[in-house]
């Protein structure tokens, strides 16, 4: 398949001009949960071009995407594409079932813990350690860019633990609480 | 050469930032008006410094947690030492800080706004309301001054009936604003609106009115001059907007034929003449289905807004601020202004929609906005401009103009098609998705648009996802190639081929 492939830019990522031929190629191993190929159905030509002012943009046909590649660790890819984000992991058939597997197991046990929603300043905190907390009740007051945001319980559940106080500055995705 | 006019000033101190304090300054330049403007620490490299004929360097002070454009004593000082005459405050900062105008009048320093007295009458939303009352304005039925306790609220809810709205006597921008729906929520939210409203403007009084459910937000803007004329030119629908912050403003609104434009546009006449306003405000007013309208507030200030209005009637609407506080008379009265075409301005936020809105920091590696004669841009950034947490999240104003609402509207996709940025996320997509929404097409929304009507916040384009894999794809076979080709024997083992794409395995 290597042949199939000729590499225009070495700078920051190669961007690599291919045929259908080469997508339906990589279709082939693809896999996506809503089973979306079109692509494959439609004699669609791809082009990857880099703009004159260092846009990324892929061509399907004449529709144009701008790409981004946001994050990249290893085997797992943050894209954005027209400045939404996709989140992908590159696998091998069996890490894939491997992974599938972990996943699957982990959101059997997934405990309901609450993470910062964005960045910002506990102003107030309206649940204790130990205390019942219903779907719906607010536990939290974040304030960002100045707004006071109530957090509220995604489940009924108790807490079992409160890993900030009053006065704390989050960053998005920090841990505030656990649940049973 | 453009006739050299006398203004009471020829120095002007722009006392704001970003896209704003550029618009200003083009004006000032126009009419050969000399412009300065301070220098942050916080963004010594920001764009707008580059257009001043002055930088007054603060960045030396390096204090992060003192807000320059805050700072009154700070700016007057600087005024005094600069033998500055004029002062713009923009909006936001201290553009209607009653206290800062009385400061420069003192000073005999021009503010550019109206005078200090009637920025304090306006700035309080009971006394402003109280004028209107006077004055025969409709407004929604409500408590007559702050409420001060909970007991009191209940009361008073009670008295104009669920669902009421809480707001923050001194408030603006949706801070210290609260919808309550019935009793029950009331203690909670009353609290928290006082809270914010306590944080947020050192004043944690709040009133109550009753909410109209289903409003559009229509504005006017009106134009004052210190000798007895006042103009209003045209209306803004702001309707479009997130936990009462606008999004997306169009002028003229969809909502208003002439008959209801000239009796809304009378009643803006009326409260400007009332407290006696000069220069350029704007007057707030709630249109609920049946086509009521209530007076909400004015703003004392040139609003985010006003390139759509500038668009509709042709007029520089800073030209008019910087005539008007030289003491020139309106060249215009009501008849002459005229309106013609469409214009929908759209803020272009450094925002994560798929993230609640949360402020996306960072720095705009790169940005195009596509240009046109239907396209107008108001930015304060640029390549390599960085997105501090200290200023609000807005990068650019969009402003998209055309015949008619749909061809605007069909001009906006176009634009917003071609529009690229790498390094930040924006509210591009979510644009997008408004653009292709048909209750925005059709004209008939109201406030609570965003919350009921959009089902889904980020345009994508058919195939987006496989484009997104494609791209990673291609990216991991370019690695695995090029680690193929320079190490021959190393890691020859891990021949990761066949490729399998397990999607958004990441739970977000």
């Amino acid at each position: 398949m290597q042949d199939h492939f000729k590499r225009e830019n070495r700078e920051k990522y190669s961007y690599i001009a291919c045929s259908l031929e080469d997508v339906r190629k990589i279709s082939e191993f693809m896999f996506f949960t809503d089973g979306r190929v079109e692509i494959d159905k439609k004699k669609a030509n791809i082009r990857i071009e880099e703009t004159p002012k260092g846009f990324v943009v892929i061509y399907i046909d004449n529709k144009r995407y701008q790409v981004e590649m946001l994050e990249k660790n290893q085997n797992n890819y943050q894209v954005s594409v027209n400045g939404n984000t996709y989140n992908y992991s590159i696998e091998t058939k069996l890490s894939y079932k491997r992974k599938r597997n972990l996943s699957l197991k982990a959101s059997e046990t997934t405990k309901h813990d609450l993470h910062a929603p964005m960045p910002g300043k506990i102003v107030d905190i309206l649940a204790a350690e130990n205390s019942l907390v219903k779907k719906g009740d607010s536990l939290i007051i974040l304030e960002a860019m100045k707004m006071q945001n109530e957090i509220l319980a995604a489940v009924s559940s108790k807490v079992i633990k409160i890993n900030v106080s009053v006065g704390d500055v989050v960053n998005k995705g920090d841990l505030l609480m656990c649940f049973e | 050469m453009k006739r050299k006019e006398s203004f009471k000033f020829n120095s002007l101190l722009i006392a704001n930032r970003g896209e704003i304090a550029i618009r200003i300054i083009s004006t000032a330049k126009k009419l050969g008006i000399k412009t300065f403007v301070l220098k942050t620490a916080k963004e010594p490299k920001a764009l707008y410094l580059r257009y001043a004929d002055e930088i007054i360097d603060l960045s030396e002070r390096n204090n992060k947690d003192i807000n320059e454009f805050l700072d009154i004593e700070s700016i007057i000082e600087i005024s005094k030492q600069y033998k500055i005459d004029a002062i713009h405050p923009g909006y936001g900062f201290l553009a209607e800080n009653s206290l800062f105008a009385e400061r420069c009048a003192d000073e005999n320093i021009c503010f550019i706004g109206p005078a200090s007295d009637v920025i304090y009458m306006m700035g309080n939303k009971t006394v402003a309301k109280e004028i209107a009352i006077k004055h025969k304005i409709p407004v929604t039925k409500g408590s007559v001054g702050a409420v001060n306790t909970v007991q009191e609220a209940h009361v008073i809810a009670a008295e104009i009936g669920f669902p009421v709205i809480i707001k923050a006597a001194s408030g603006g921008g949706g801070r210290g604003m609260r919808i309550v729906n019935n009793d029950d929520e009331l203690e909670k939210l009353f609290n928290l609106a006082s809270v914010e409203a306590g944080k947020a403007f050192n004043d944690p009084s709040v009133f109550i009115e009753k909410y109209i459910s289903k409003p559009r937000h229509i504005e006017f803007q009106i134009l004052a001059d210190e000798h007895g004329n006042v103009v209003h030119l045209g209306e803004r629908d702001c309707s479009i907007q997130r936990k009462h912050q606008k999004l997306i403003e169009e002028a003229p609104a969809f909502a208003l034929n002439a008959a209801l434009r000239e009796k809304m546009g009378n009643a803006a006449i009326k409260i400007a003449k009332a407290v006696g306003y000069t220069n350029a405000g704007t007057v707030e007013f709630l249109l609920d289905e049946k086509s009521d309208f209530y007076f909400m507030e004015m703003n004392t200030r040139i609003q985010v807004e006003h390139p759509v209005t500038e668009a509709i009637t042709g007029l520089d609407l800073i030209e008019w601020q910087l005539r008007i506080a030289s003491g020139q008379k309106l060249a215009y009265t009501q008849k002459d202004i005229k309106f013609s075409g469409w214009a929908i301005e759209f803020r272009v936020n450094a925002e994560d929609v798929e993230a609640n809105f949360s402020p996306n920091q960072g720095t705009i590696n790169k940005i195009h906005i596509p240009k046109g004669k239907n396209i107008r841009i108001d930015t304060g950034v640029e390549n390599g401009s960085v997105i501090t947490p200290y200023f609000d999240s807005m990068i650019a104003k969009i402003i998209i103009t055309g015949p008619d609402r749909a061809k605007t509207i069909a001009n906006a996709r176009s634009a917003f098609n071609k529009f690229m940025i790498e390094g930040i996320k924006t509210t591009v997509p979510f644009f997008k998705a408004i653009l292709n929404n048909e209750k925005f097409l059709s004209g008939n929304f109201d406030t609570s648009f965003i919350e009921k009507d959009l089902t889904e916040y980020n345009y994508r384009e058919q195939n987006e996802e496989m484009v997104a894999a494609l791209f990673a794809a291609m990216d991991f076979y370019k690695d695995e190639k090029l680690e193929n080709e320079s190490f021959i024997d190393y890691k020859k083992g891990k021949n990761l081929s066949p490729w399998l794409f397990n999607n958004r395995l990441k739970l977000r």
